[in-house]
């Protein structure tokens, strides 16, 4: 990272290099001084020190990056990570304390649908305030005027004034404004989730062509299946500084991590570990074993361990453990969905009893969730070992909700159970089912277009 | 989108001086400023649809209660033309004054909303209150006409005037405000200051009488008072019997480039260190 002071006024020279280089932020810092309490926030936007005695909070410290044009850059944290903060200071509604950051092009930043929107004036009104706020002119305005009144939806109640409308329609009245704002640099705060879902499905798609065609995407989300949807790389600020800078799927997952998700669990190298010197004699059925997790993780296709999975792939769960002492033994898993509801539980299908006869020794098992199953959203699993032949069921070891997942649905041209649909499916489970539709009076449609034509 | 070596660049750093009011950057949103000064005269409108015809009628009022005071105690106020014209055009303009003043000074904190999501220089907010005011001019210009020829007080050559004497009275307003709302980012408190100052101001200033009735020593002094030049400048251009004091209207005009810039200032730190508390 550079140095969070730098005296340049100028812009950089324009090279070739340059010429791609949309954002280019360098030592950016925000400082606010805390001035009574813990929650008191004093701003001071100046690069001089505060005169007064008080303790200074870094919302922002020397944050640098370099964005080219066309890139989508999704900023992602936890609460308080300065995302926000970030966004703003590139907006100019703050400004820093130091540092710079030059941005290339028309920049137009969506922190709040409708903005600005006046509740005793008309929607045509309010389009012409929102509109002439995120910079266009009256003349673009008047051209636009008919495609954002038709985007929106609401019609005839352009005239009636927005206190008449309902929220849903305000909404759509905003966003269809904003979606036809047309930036080189676009920076967006978590605006995408309004209106119904057919009008959210309009505005995803509107977003796509808006971060298509060569645009420089800012976002700031802490959805990480919309960060996946809309961006190819990804920042994850911590506590005002830049913790990671790099692929989306790459630092999610590595968010994900942060925010409790955890893909492996192993004991420690101190743990006891099975006699296999001693010959195995095997007991009858009922007779009571002994065993011990060893490690677990959750696996993607390519058998690597991964906080975040693909709607489209398939997640595995492997588990690792030890048998002291020869019995039955039955792996088993339950998953959990986003609301911590149990939605099943899960064991091998093979029904010859042999296969589950465990000689002591250490073992594997992996259990394969089918892709375009789970829903989007994070999934815990608890593990278990267990001896059905006995009653009440033997359970060697049970570990509860001791991994958990992310699942996310890129952009990557997969083919998807949400259809024409926006994504926001309800429920845990959103499988890839198979449909047949057809229409039943076809004869009849066949007979009206011949006798038409005839 | 344009080619890459024509585009504009944004330079994002920490402000210094006067930049945040820089005019370059109000023309690059004039097309904003339009939509606001609208967006003002609008909302004004739908709210209270008499909010113009509140501009004469307030004055009214106010006049009918002091030329009956006056009748009962005799006083005589100095003015060469009707008492109820004088103090009737008085009235207009002290409230005209006024009103566009607090306003101004809460124009921040009015678009407080939208400045804190989107960006755009915070001087547009204040000068659209005072843009959208010359409305307001128009229709009490044609109100104190109205009485004025119905009283028979003709209309004189320094009518010409009128404009630039309106424009300087504006220019105090926005001065004042804009004043006021830097001082009142740092403590909103200082809107009441705003308030009592302008209340006294009412009975300092010759708005119920002409500055003939005080002593001449007091009348040279009195001439600091800007609201002296400017009411003598626009009472002057429009009643041929009144004439304009052009030192005191300059000493007016003069006053009011330094209070805004005095203003512009204050609101260019207070908006530079404190955008979130605004």
């Amino acid at each position: 990272m550079r140095a969070a002071k730098l005296a340049s006024k100028a812009p950089p020279p324009v090279t070739n290099e340059s010429q791609l280089i949309a954002v280019d932020v360098r030592g950016l810092s925000k400082r606010y001084r805390l001035s009574s309490g813990a929650t008191d926030l004093s701003p001071t936007g100046s690069a001089k020190k505060p005169k007064k005695a008080g303790r200074d909070f870094w919302a922002l410290k020397d944050v640098s990056f370099t964005l080219n044009r066309g890139e989508r850059l999704a900023i992602i944290g936890h609460n308080g990570a300065g995302k926000s903060t970030l966004l703003k200071l590139l907006s100019r509604v703050i400004n820093p304390t130091s540092g710079e950051a030059f941005l290339h092009g028309r920049a137009t930043s969506l922190l709040e649908v409708g903005t600005g929107f006046n509740p005793n004036l008309s929607g045509r009104q309010n389009i012409y305030m929102n509109a002439a706020l995120h910079g266009m002119s009256r003349a673009e305005i008047d051209t636009k005027m008919k495609a954002i009144i038709d985007f929106s939806e609401i019609g005839q109640f352009v005239e009636e004034p927005v206190k008449t409308y309902s929220t849903g329609m305000r909404s759509r009245l905003g966003f269809s404004v904003a979606a036809h704002i047309d930036p080189d640099i676009l920076m967006l705060d978590e605006v995408l989730s309004v209106g119904d879902a057919s009008f959210q499905q309009k505005c995803l798609s509107r977003m796509d062509d808006l971060t298509g065609n060569g645009r420089t995407l800012i976002f700031v989300s802490h959805s990480m299946d919309s960060v996946s949807r809309f961006c190819d790389r990804a920042i994850w600020l911590d506590k005002g500084r830049v913790r990671a800078d790099g692929d989306v799927m790459a630092v999610s997952a590595e968010y994900s991590k942060s925010t409790g998700v955890k893909s492996s669990i192993a004991s420690g190298a101190n743990r006891r570990k099975p006699d296999t010197t001693q010959p195995t004699k095997f007991l009858p059925a009922g007779a009571v074993g002994e065993a011990e997790l060893i490690s677990a993780k959750v696996v993607n296709s390519a058998h690597k361990t991964s906080t975040v999975g693909k709607l489209s792939d398939k997640v595995g769960i492997a588990f690792e453990y030890a048998v002291f002492a020869p019995a039955i033994y039955v792996p088993t898993i339950a998953l959990y969905g986003p609301d911590s509801r149990l939605l099943f539980w899960s064991v091998p299908s093979k029904n010859i009893l042999d296969n589950y006869r465990l000689a002591v020794g250490e073992y594997s098992a992996t259990v394969w969730i089918p892709g375009n199953f789970l829903n989007v959203g994070r999934y815990s699993v608890s593990l278990g070992l267990v001896g059905p032949d006995h009653s009440p069921m033997e359970r060697y070891f049970l570990s509860e909700k001791a991994l958990s997942f992310q699942m996310i649905e890129p952009l990557d041209g997969a083919a998807s159970a949400r259809g024409i649909l926006p994504r926001d499916f309800p429920g845990p489970l959103r499988p890839l089912s198979e449909w047949d539709m057809q229409r039943l009076d076809e004869h009849v449609a066949l007979q009206t277009s011949s006798t038409k034509r005839a | 989108m344009s080619a890459p070596s024509k585009l504009p660049v944004i330079h994002v750093r920490p402000e210094r001086g006067a930049g945040v009011l820089s005019p370059l950057e109000v023309w690059r949103f004039r097309a904003l400023l339009w939509q606001m000064t609208v967006r003002n005269f609008q909302s004004r409108v739908v709210i209270s649809p008499l909010s113009l015809v509140w501009g004469f009628i307030r004055p009214d009022i106010m006049t009918l209660a002091f030329v009956y005071l006056r009748q009962i105690s005799g006083a005589d106020f100095g003015t060469e033309v009707p008492y109820a014209l004088y103090i009737f055009s008085g009235f207009c303009l002290w409230f005209l004054f006024q009103d566009t003043a607090i306003q101004v000074a809460g124009s921040l904190a009015a678009d407080a909303g939208v400045s804190q999501k989107v960006y755009f220089p915070k001087i547009l907010s204040p000068l659209a209150i005072v843009l959208s005011r010359w409305v307001d001019v128009l229709i009490i210009a044609l109100a104190v006409l109205a009485l004025q020829l119905a009283m028979g007080v003709p209309v004189g050559p320094a009518f010409v005037y009128l404009l630039p004497a309106v424009a300087t009275l504006l220019l105090l307003a926005f001065a004042l405000g804009v004043l006021f709302a830097g001082l009142m980012i740092y403590h909103p408190d200082n809107r009441k200051f705003l308030e009592t100052l302008l209340y006294l101001g009412l009975f300092l200033s010759p708005v119920l009488f002409s500055k003939k009735i005080l002593p001449e020593v007091a009348q040279d002094f009195y001439l600091f008072n800007p609201m002296v030049g400017i009411l003598s400048a626009i009472r002057g251009s429009m009643f041929a019997p009144e004439t304009i004091d052009f030192l005191a209207w300059q000493v007016a005009a003069g006053f009011s480039v330094l209070l805004s810039c005095l203003g512009l200032f204050v609101l260019a730190g207070a908006a530079r260190n404190n955008a979130e508390k605004i």
